[in-house]
Formats: C-alpha cells, sequence, structure tokens
C-alpha cells in the first residue's frame, strides 16, 4: 500500500481494507502524522458545530418565506399610450445616445501605460497560470505544481490547485 | 399514535406533492424538517449567522415557490441542498468586498485563550472558530462546498456528485485537496494542540 492511497483513504474514505491500513500506519510515520492532522481537523470541526437558531427564529422565518412563497407572482406590465408612449420612446432614444457615446469614449482614450514589467523564468516543462487583465498585461501569475515525474494524485491536486487559484479571491 | 409520528413517517415526496396542490401544513412540514441542516450548511459556507439565515430563507422560498421543477431523481433533500448551497455561493461572493478575518489576524488577535471549550484542542471555541473560518475562506466555492457537504451534511459522494454535476471521483479528490489545505492551515496556527 502506497503512502498517497493511505493519505487520500484518510481524508475520503474509499474501502481500502482496515487492517492493511492500520499495519501500514503503524509502520510509516509520514502517514501516522497525516492520521493525527486529519483526527485534529475532524476534532476542530466538530467542537465548531454552528448553533442551531431558537425555534422562535426558524418561526420568524418560516412566516416570511411562507409570505413571500404565497404572494402572487407580478408580472411587468406596461401600459402606455398616446404622450407616455412618447416619453418612454424618448427615455429609450436618449439612453441609447449615451451608451454610444460612451462607447466611443471608450474606443478613443489611449490604452493606459503599463505600469511596472517583470521577466519570469521558467524551466522547461512546467506549467504556469497566468492570469491577464484584458490586454493590459499580467496580473499574477504561478507555478503548479508539481514538477515533473510525479504521481497521477500529485496531478489531480495541481488541476484543483489551478481551480481553487482560479475561483478563489481576492485576487493577489 | 400520536400525530407527530405520523408526520415523521410521510415521505418528504408525499409533501411535495400536496404542497404542489397548494397545501399550507405540507410546506411547513417540509420546511421544519430540512431548515436545520440546511441553515448548518449555509453556516459552514459563509460562516455568519445573518447572512447563513437569509441565504437559508432565500433558497427556501426558491425552492417551495418551484416545486415543480423537482424531477425527483435526487431526494429532495439533496435538490434541496443544492439551492441552499448556491445561494450561500451567490452571497458570499457579494459579501466578498467586507473586511474578512485572515488567518494570521486570528492567530495574533490578542484574544485570551485561558478560558477553554475544549481543553483538548487548547483554544476557545470562538478563536477556533476563527481560525477554521478563516481556513474555508481561502478555499475555491467548489472545494469549500464539496467539503461542507460531506463533512456538516454527511453527504455520500455519490449524492454530492450529482448536486455539483461533478464524477464521484471528483468529489474523492476535492476532499483530499481541501483536507490538504485546511490541515495545512491549521497546522500553522500556534496555539492548537
Amino acid at each position: 500500500m502506497r503512502c498517497d492511497e493511505v493519505m487520500r483513504e484518510l481524508s475520503a474514505p474509499g474501502g481500502l481494507d482496515e487492517s492493511s491500513l492500520a499495519e501500514h500506519l503503524s509502520a510509516c510515520p509520514r502517514c501516522m502524522a497525516w492520521s493525527a492532522q486529519v483526527d485534529k481537523l475532524n476534532r476542530v470541526w466538530n467542537a465548531t458545530r454552528p448553533e442551531e437558531p431558537s425555534s422562535s427564529a426558524f418561526d420568524t422565518m418560516w412566516a416570511k418565506t411562507e409570505a413571500m412563497v404565497s404572494e402572487p407572482e407580478i408580472l411587468p406590465f406596461v401600459s402606455a399610450s398616446g404622450w407616455k408612449r412618447w416619453g418612454l420612446a424618448l427615455v429609450t432614444v436618449a439612453q441609447a445616445a449615451v451608451i454610444l457615446i460612451a462607447g466611443m469614449y471608450g474606443l478613443s482614450r489611449p490604452t493606459p501605460a503599463i505600469a511596472s514589467m517583470h521577466d519570469y523564468r521558467v524551466e522547461e516543462g512546467t506549467t504556469l497560470v497566468v492570469r491577464l487583465d484584458g490586454s493590459r498585461g499580467v496580473i499574477s501569475a504561478i507555478e503548479v505544481r508539481p514538477q515533473r515525474g510525479e504521481s497521477d494524485t500529485d496531478m489531480v491536486a495541481a488541476d484543483l490547485d489551478v481551480l481553487n487559484y482560479m475561483e478563489s479571491g481576492p485576487f493577489e | 399514535m400520536p400525530e407527530a409520528q405520523a408526520d415523521v413517517l410521510t415521505p418528504d415526496e408525499v409533501l411535495i406533492g400536496l404542497a404542489r396542490e397548494g397545501d399550507r401544513g405540507a410546506r411547513e412540514e417540509l420546511f421544519r424538517r430540512h431548515v436545520g441542516i440546511a441553515h448548518r450548511v449555509a453556516y459552514r459556507l459563509l460562516g455568519h449567522e445573518q447572512d447563513a439565515q437569509d441565504a437559508v430563507q432565500d433558497a427556501l422560498v426558491k425552492a417551495l415557490k418551484h416545486l415543480e421543477d423537482f424531477d425527483g431523481r435526487s431526494g429532495f433533500r439533496t435538490w434541496l441542498l443544492r439551492i441552499v448551497t448556491n445561494a450561500s455561493l451567490d452571497s458570499g461572493r457579494k459579501r466578498r468586498r467586507r473586511p474578512t478575518i485572515r488567518i494570521d489576524e486570528a492567530e495574533t488577535g490578542g484574544v485570551e485563550t485561558a478560558i477553554q471549550d475544549d481543553p483538548a484542542l487548547g483554544m476557545h471555541r470562538d478563536d477556533l472558530k476563527k481560525v477554521l473560518y478563516a481556513a474555508l475562506d481561502r478555499l475555491s466555492p467548489p472545494i469549500r462546498a464539496t467539503f461542507v457537504l460531506f463533512a456538516e451534511a454527511d453527504m455520500s459522494y455519490k449524492d454530492i456528485a450529482a448536486l455539483q454535476d461533478v464524477p464521484v471521483g471528483t468529489v474523492m479528490s476535492r476532499l483530499h485537496y481541501a483536507r490538504q489545505k485546511l490541515q495545512s492551515y491549521l497546522d500553522g496556527v500556534e496555539g492548537i494542540s
């Protein structure tokens, strides 16, 4: 049994044989340390269980929920005639004009100068994730682990590193 | 037998059928049956009581208003928790500009740790919460949601996979990844034994 299999089993149990697991743990200080970390996180998780709101808080929430569920859907309905219709048309034309002017102004603006420039030295074969800000340049870049020659498990972790990086914030 | 026991035995699917026909009592039973788990999941995702209650309420209104969208492929609880998760993550994105506690502040915020709710952990419960939510805040929303649904809602890999539209293997990889990250954050905090 490999260490990465044991660690994954402790994180997300998938049915590995318990006696083999125990045998590996007793002989492997690294996996034993991981097991202790798993226990620690579990204890912190359990010690911070959210307290359930009081029954009166749930009653209030139910009353609001029921009121919102029961209220009839209000469909947008515009009734305009005569001068009102002309007024609506004028507002629409004015909005379109403002958007057009704003667009033309945006196109005519000079592109801001790049505030700073850095050289990136990247070893051949490594994966680099670069975040771009439109056409203005690089906001940030990270080198994705692992390096070449790592296991499939590490490659999955590398993919998740990218996902975590791209979807968590604030951007650095 | 008492009525309460009869209510417990009424399957969700029956209540949904009644609620779709406008039965207020069935709607209320669905609400009360699932609001607790919905709240726990929302709280774990947001780390803030009022935000959690708001997200739960939004989600329950959406769910109860659109019961016709429930197709029965998953259980009602799974379907509802998908809506709760989305509502919570939306709420989290909206409030992202609000200052959040960073892990280093949580460590050195001058909080007295002499009073310990759990001596085995060596830290006051409120301090543990600050550290844990600072750590959770550094996980991306889908990975955080995977971990919360597994650890707080006791959902199976299969149900989480269905809820998140990903393969079961991805759920397991995300759980392992989340643990790696959370455990390494906790390891960097002094005072947790």
